[in-house]
């Protein structure tokens, strides 16, 4: 069964297609540039066999990049798509598994969309273009917010009044959790554990955005993001954990404008707004700055960022009690050995030693960089969302409708 | 010296009188609305005729301590108030407009009318204003906001401090090494916790204001920034309308919907099992695991603040828990409670400035 995984950015999107159970990639891509014009023109990067094509097109939707994806994979018949499994980033309280797509379900999204306002709405628009124009081929949604369905209410809770919690839905959500749940469900089998038994806390360090996940018996029980992604972690460019009163003082000194306070917290906080030249960390613990002023602004950046890693590692290690593994995902989790360094080191409390050697040398995944006597496994495994996408459609097909997973190919 | 402890609050005025090292003032209370000048004038007035019937004769000699709730990073330690102090003081007042504005009225009549006697000023920040900067600050851009200085302050630091150090003390008898890592939990209607390294904070709960870190018997505690926008966007609430739900409608009332103590929540068999002391009990964990990971181990947790007392049950089960963690079990973890009032620490302060000054 061919499953295209597609996962909605606000202005692009990113594809995948995949022969499941065999979980063999046989094209992916990402359509760039999608909506109004911009400096460059709108292109479509695809991987086939290893090659690389990019196909340049005015892509004004992405109901428009989508046609031309599913043009570009029709020019070969293995390349037919049986199934499609969208990504959603937010599920809100009314999905907590991946869901086989239907009219009833397109409401439900659409009522939602004000959750995650940059990502829901042009997902759920794709979704329903999908679904009229390709009414035969089986849909599935995959919520970042599900695997965080398990968080106990304890957790989730926020201290506000009843009323707002009930009437508006404010609890924490938790995000990234396809991601968390891919490398908890690799870190099960690397280490030889049922997943059922594993107590772990992993780190998605993207090179965006960016979460901790606790886990206990394989199940989320606390995210730092919370409500929205805009809690917890030092982000590229989100300011994560803030004091209450300065989000309100900022909200003064913008005459009450949210579009203008979300801007500044979403899009110039974070690592971008501390260092001032760049929002990659890389950059940033990288930079040869040219005068003290910059310099002192540099290390304070690197500090302020792994510092809070490290705060929340604790935290959660404290929640999960006895934790079997630390995992490192995503660009900067997977590639900067100063960070896992950094945010491990001096954790013996909590019985974890990071052997120094093993973290700064390692180059393939999964990596275990912990030390032999170290009580606790530090492991380094590449994320792979688009697969988690596909194992879940694949699954939730199976369970709704096995006839159209066990055929292979071609069911358009 | 007896010392006559000034705690200004929004609208009360409360005082306590030392006239010796005893943990209980010998006169104490509070003067409602002190606030304007004249009212200001007539409760200092008050409070220093009471004072005079609870000194002895044979020790008339009198101080004022007055706690201040924010000194920015300029006031680092209690200082002796003149005339200079007053100025640089007054350059603070648009970080702190809600408070510091009563304050340095206090502090204008306190020297025009008390002349002769010294006034120490006890700064509640001035625990927290060494905080390393990976701690202290936010990840905002401050260049492109004008709102002035940004960054975490703390809120219980005198709690802190008297009992770190009292923490030290106790271990120095017990012969413990010298660099103790200690949790500082002080227990208040608006809880913290800090971590502490000796008698250097590197962690703690509370932000810019007490709003942050743990719920409050009415403070919201840590909130996602999203929820603010929604409360604005949906709900068409303005700042203020935000700002009072947040400090005034959250916290423990929010979670129970009814006023309530932290002791009540945390002993009463009536709200075992209760989702608020789930929560309440959720936090301090994190709180305490994050502090951990700050100071990188743990020897000692002190309890302090108006409920110290709670440390007896929330001691033994906090270190059980934090045992659990394998490498943590050879650990040998101490615990205790510090039962000074913030009253008695800020005269201690004052003390020991006074005994600095040269003899007259």
């Amino acid at each position: 069964m061919n499953i295209l995984v597609l996962n909605c950015g606000s202005s692009s999107l990113k594809y995948r297609l995949i022969a499941m159970p065999e979980e063999v990639e046989l094209a992916a891509g990402e359509a760039q540039r999608i909506g109004p014009k911009t400096a460059e023109p709108s292109r479509i990067v695809h991987r086939q066999d290893t090659r690389e094509s990019i196909h340049t097109v005015p892509m004004a939707s992405h109901a428009v990049a989508f046609e031309q994806i599913m043009a570009l994979l029709a020019k070969h018949t293995v390349l037919t798509p049986d199934a499609i499994g969208h990504r959603v980033v937010h599920g809100g309280a009314s999905f907590s598994q991946p869901t086989v797509i239907n009219r009833e379900v397109i409401g439900n999204l659409m009522a939602i969309q004000g959750l995650a306002p940059l990502h829901n709405p042009p997902a759920t628009a794709l979704i329903k273009d999908c679904q009229s124009r390709y009414s035969k081929l089986p849909q599935v949604a995959m919520f970042d917010t599900a695997f965080h369905s398990t968080i106990p209410d304890y957790a989730r809770t926020y201290a506000l009044p009843k009323s707002l919690r009930d009437d508006m839905g404010i609890r924490k959500y938790g995000f990234h959790g396809t991601s968390h749940q891919y490398v908890i469900e690799e870190a099960a089998r690397w280490l030889g554990r049922p997943l059922d038994h594993l107590n772990a806390v992993s780190c998605h360090l993207g090179s965006g955005g960016a979460s901790l996940c606790a886990v206990v018996n394989g199940q989320s029980v606390d995210n730092t993001m919370g409500y929205s992604p805009l809690q917890g972690l030092v982000m590229s460019t989100r300011c994560g954990d803030l004091d209450p009163a300065v989000t309100l003082k900022l909200l003064i000194n913008a005459a009450g404008s949210t579009a203008a306070v979300e801007a500044l917290l979403n899009k110039s906080s974070g690592v971008l707004g501390l260092s001032g030249m760049s929002g990659d960390i890389r950059d940033v613990l990288s930079a040869v700055p040219k005068t003290t002023k910059q310099s002192r602004r540099m290390n304070r950046t690197a500090q302020v960022y792994l510092w809070r890693i490290r705060k929340y590692l604790g935290a959660y290690l404290a929640v999960v009690s006895r934790a079997d593994a630390i995992i490192f995902t995503d660009t900067i989790g997977e590639s900067v050995p100063l960070v896992r360094w950094s945010v491990c080191v001096d954790m013996e409390f909590f019985g974890l030693k990071i052997d120094e050697k093993r973290n700064a040398t390692a180059m393939s995944m999964p990596a275990d960089v912990a030390a032999d006597s170290s009580n606790v496994r530090i492991l380094v495994i590449q994320t792979n969302e688009e697969l988690a996408i596909a194992r879940g459609t694949y699954r939730t097909l199976r369970q709704h409708a096995p006839s159209l997973s066990d055929s292979c190919g071609g069911g358009m | 010296m007896n010392i006559m402890v000034l705690n200004p609050g929004a609208r009360l005025l409360d005082f306590a009188l030392y006239a010796g090292n005893g943990r209980l003032p010998s006169r104490s209370g509070r003067i409602a609305n002190y606030r304007g000048a004249e009212m200001c004038r007539a409760a200092l007035k008050n409070v220093a005729k009471l004072c005079r019937s609870g000194i002895s004769v044979k020790t008339r000699s009198l101080a004022w301590a007055v706690r201040i709730p924010f000194g920015g990073e300029m006031f680092a330690r209690p200082v002796l108030l003149n005339k200079k102090i007053i100025r640089s003081l007054e350059t603070l007042v648009p970080l702190a407009p809600l408070h510091l504005p009563a304050i340095m009225e206090l502090l204008t009549i306190l020297q025009e009318e008390y002349a002769a006697q010294p006034v120490i000023m006890v700064f509640e920040t001035a625990f927290f204003a060494a905080l390393p900067q990976r701690e202290a600050s936010y990840a905002l851009n401050v260049e492109l906001m004008d709102v002035g200085a940004l960054r975490r302050f703390g809120y219980h630091g005198l709690f802190h401090e008297a009992a770190c150090a009292h923490a030290c003390r106790l271990r120095k008898v017990r012969h413990v090494p010298a660099l103790p890592r200690i949790l500082s939990l002080c227990l208040d209607p608006q809880p913290e916790v800090a971590a502490v390294l000796r008698d250097h904070p590197v962690m703690v709960t509370s932000g810019l204001t007490p709003l942050e870190g743990l719920p409050g018997q009415t403070t919201c505690g840590e909130l996602d920034p999203g929820i603010i926008m929604t409360l604005s966007d949906k709900m068409k609430w303005g700042p203020e309308r935000i700002d009072a739900v947040l400090t005034r409608e959250s916290g423990l009332l929010g979670l129970t919907g009814k006023r309530m103590t932290l002791d009540t929540l945390l002993t009463s068999g009536r709200y075992k099992g209760s989702l608020a002391r789930e929560v309440m009990n959720y936090r301090l964990l994190l709180a305490c695991g994050a502090g951990i990971a700050a100071m990188g181990g743990l020897n000692h947790i002190v309890f302090s603040g108006r409920y110290a007392e709670l440390g007896k049950t929330l001691g033994p089960s906090l270190i059980s828990r934090l045992l659990m963690q394998r490498q943590a079990r050879s650990v040998e973890i101490q615990w205790n409670c510090f039962h000074n009032s913030l009253e008695r620490i800020i005269a201690d302060h004052a003390s020991t400035v006074l005994m600095a000054l040269p003899i007259q």
